[in-house]
């Protein structure tokens, strides 16, 4: 079995597991890595953004109540969150998270219909990244400036209020809950609108580009920087590096790992990241290391234990595929 | 100031501002008609250290008339005890229970705290309970304990059996009519109580038996609780909903109240001491200590949490613990009434149009379709 389709069978069984199964009585908890929207009626958890703006667990309580129950419980769940990303770092975008699977479905639909998937140019990636910052302050900030009185109380959960998934998982299991216009004041007209807007904006881009929503997801971003404690990561040997662009074509963000890299690790950030496969916008799919076809360049490494290593004949069984994504 | 600066300090307040307005699209009811009735079970017992006469303080089932924004209710509630020496403290009052109560009407608590000094005052008062409580179960249709027969039921579970079907208890698997499920305590559950969520889509009226075995010691309390779905309401009310009281809480101290609100609900707790003793009213999350003297209203703004969430489904929903405790030195005394009454504020999506969120949300797509194909080159999408 290829790890493609493991990857395959672990989106599917998380897909699963995160949408219906809280109608089982299954919780995984508030800590989840990954956008399980607990706006889906029957969720099988929580993820952990949601938990981070929460005045009752996240940045928005007061500190005052930081060592009562309620501040060990947050704790416990940062605590339990930072476990779980320094486990399995970046897959959980890849390999679990249900709104990467549709993602990935709306890609193939675009195969289907023979739409050629758009490239992002440089500036264009530029333009994405800041905007995937402007929604991790303002998730940050929010709850915060609420706490101290210098915000309106309905923007408590401000990202959630905004985030596409909160209108798109729901839609998707037929709760069209959230697809209304709030009229209650301005703050919450905004928001909705916002939503609305965003969630039609972010439907239309994940079509014509494979992952587009990963490149402004504030969760994607919260994981990448724990990337010094991931145990589950991808190493590159640059010297054995061909430069091919394998690696770029079949990454669902467009990281480039086979820039011409020395064994001077002193260089840009951009290759630095791409080395250590820790780019911000990686997704821990590893398409790349599958499809390299040098001997050795990349890797998967879990501790300090190498468990795959890029070699020619993986990548061309894998490669005669028509898509990859 | 600048014509543009105004525009752009205006961009920048508005959607800070909180401006409401009058006049809004009120369709919001549509969207949450769709919304299942959500009816919550509650049973509170005292703690092991309570005397062994009064293990179940009391049993009641609250219901949400529209949807969890609207208005709760309370179903009639019947507190059955089949052991101890005092026999059964008999039936809640249910026929002012299931009405919002006017201001100037006796309510619950005062019902009951008479009840009580009767009780004080009569040594037969007990007995009389027992035989009214008898007979107007009878003719209510509903059983009377006297015809309930002990099961055999695992010590500290709660058994609810439903009479009528197409329910789901949540959390489990839909319950077939006339089906016991046994709910074991969880270790979220405080102190003894337990709580049933149940699960309606369509009109129905349900029985709701339960039994709760306690140290060995059988339980029953018995309700009946219509369920409708949610109504379809216009021109409702823009902000406050009718006063909808809280189920006489009889304590036994120290003991728990429970209530479920809808995340972003604003929730004004009422605690009266009919007793005229001193309670403290503590906040579960923060424990922030409370005076609670006859008619102190406490604020209490419900916020969107999922640590509280104790039956792991519906992940937008609240469930704040409240906990009463008497003061050190008189937790032995007698039983203290406590009555509970709460406003429910609407929250969101009152004034809300689903229809102009369709428009909105299918121009935006085939809007933002159109132009990436067309002009996607232009956009710097083909690099």
């Amino acid at each position: 079995m290829t790890i493609r389709m493991l990857r395959l069978i672990s989106q599917h069984v998380f897909f699963f597991i995160l949408t219906f199964s809280g109608r089982l009585g299954i919780s995984l908890g508030p800590s989840l890595p990954c956008l399980s929207c607990p706006y889906v009626t029957g969720c099988g958890g929580v993820c952990y953004l949601r938990m981070l703006q929460s005045p009752m667990g996240g940045l928005g309580m007061n500190l005052a109540v930081l060592f009562t129950q309620r501040g060990l419980q947050a704790l416990a769940a940062f605590g339990l969150f930072v476990v779980l990303v320094a486990l399995f770092g970046q897959s959980w975008c890849g390999w679990t998270c249900p709104f990467g699977l549709l993602q990935d479905y709306a890609a193939r639909l675009r195969n289907k219909l023979r739409i050629r998937e758009a490239i992002l140019s440089d500036r264009a990636m530029f333009t994405i990244k800041i905007f995937k910052c402007i929604f991790f302050v303002y998730l940050l900030i929010i709850p915060v400036l609420i706490t101290l009185g210098l915000a309106h109380s309905d923007l408590t959960l401000p990202y959630c209020a905004i985030c596409p998934v909160k209108l798109i998982m729901p839609l998707i299991t037929g709760d069209p809950t959230y697809l209304n216009l709030d009229f209650t004041n301005s703050v919450l007209l905004t928001e909705s609108v916002v939503l609305i807007v965003f969630s039609g904006l972010v439907l239309v881009g994940m079509f014509f580009k494979t992952r587009f929503f990963c490149l402004i997801c504030p969760m994607s971003l919260l994981i990448s920087l724990f990337r010094p404690i991931f145990l589950l990561r991808l190493i590159k040997e640059p010297a054995a590096c061909l430069g091919c662009g394998n690696c770029r074509r079949v990454c669902p963000t467009t990281i480039d790992k086979s820039a011409p890299l020395s064994n001077d690790l002193k260089l840009s950030t951009k290759h630095i990241d791409a080395v250590r496969g820790f780019a911000k916008s990686c997704q821990g799919c590893f398409n790349c290391a599958q499809c390299c076809s040098t001997e050795g360049s990349l890797g998967i490494k879990f501790g300090p234990k190498v468990i795959f290593r890029a070699s020619r004949s993986y990548a061309a069984k894998l490669l005669k595929r028509k898509s990859f994504h | 100031m600048s014509f543009k600066a105004a525009l752009v300090i205006l961009f920048l307040a508005w959607p800070c501002a909180g401006v409401s307005w009058a006049g809004a699209p009120v369709e919001a009811i549509e969207v949450m008609a769709k919304a299942p009735a959500l009816v919550m079970a509650e049973a509170s017992v005292a703690t092991p250290k309570a005397p062994a006469d009064l293990k179940l303080a009391w049993w009641s089932l609250v219901k949400s008339e529209h949807s969890p924004f609207g208005p709760y209710d309370y179903f009639s509630a019947r507190l059955f005890r089949l052991t101890g020496p005092n026999g059964p403290l008999g039936p809640a009052d249910t026929e002012n229970s299931e009405k919002p109560y006017p201001p100037d009407h006796e309510g619950p608590g005062e019902a009951i705290a008479r009840k009580l000094d009767d009780r004080q005052n009569d040594p037969q008062y007990d007995q009389k309970v027992d035989q009214e409580g008898g007979q107007k179960g009878d003719q209510d249709g509903l059983i009377s304990h006297k015809n309930l027969i002990a099961s055999p039921l695992r010590p500290n579970s709660l058994q609810v059996v439903l009479k009528k079907s197409d329910l789901t208890l949540m959390g489990h698997r839909p319950v077939a009519a006339g089906e016991p499920v046994y709910i074991e305590a969880s270790p979220l559950v405080h102190d003894g109580a337990w709580y049933v969520f149940i699960k309606a889509d369509s009109q129905c009226v349900i029985d709701v038996l339960s039994s709760l075995v306690i140290g060995g010691n059988t339980v029953y309390a018995q309700t009946k609780a219509s369920l409708y779905p949610p109504k379809a309401v216009s021109n409702s009310p823009p902000l406050k909903l009718d006063r909808v009281n809280w189920p006489i809480l009889t304590v036994k101290s120290p003991a728990r109240a429970a209530f479920r609100m809808l995340a972003g609900s604003k929730l004004i707790l009422e605690a009266k001491d009919y007793r005229q003793e001193s309670l403290m009213v503590l906040d579960y999350g923060s424990f922030n200590k409370l005076s609670v003297n006859d008619s102190d209203l406490i604020e209490y703004f419900v916020s969107d949490d999922p640590l509280l969430n104790l039956s792991g489904y519906s992940k937008s929903k609240e469930i704040v613990l409240f906990s009463l405790l008497r003061p050190k030195g008189r937790e032995a005394q007698n039983p203290v009434l406590v009555s509970f009454s709460f406003e429910v504020f609407r929250n969101q999506a009152i004034h809300a149009s689903q229809k102009g969120a369709v428009w909105l949300f299918i121009v935006t797509v085939v809007l933002a379709f159109l132009l990436t194909l067309v002009y996607r080159r232009r956009f710097g999408l083909d690099d």
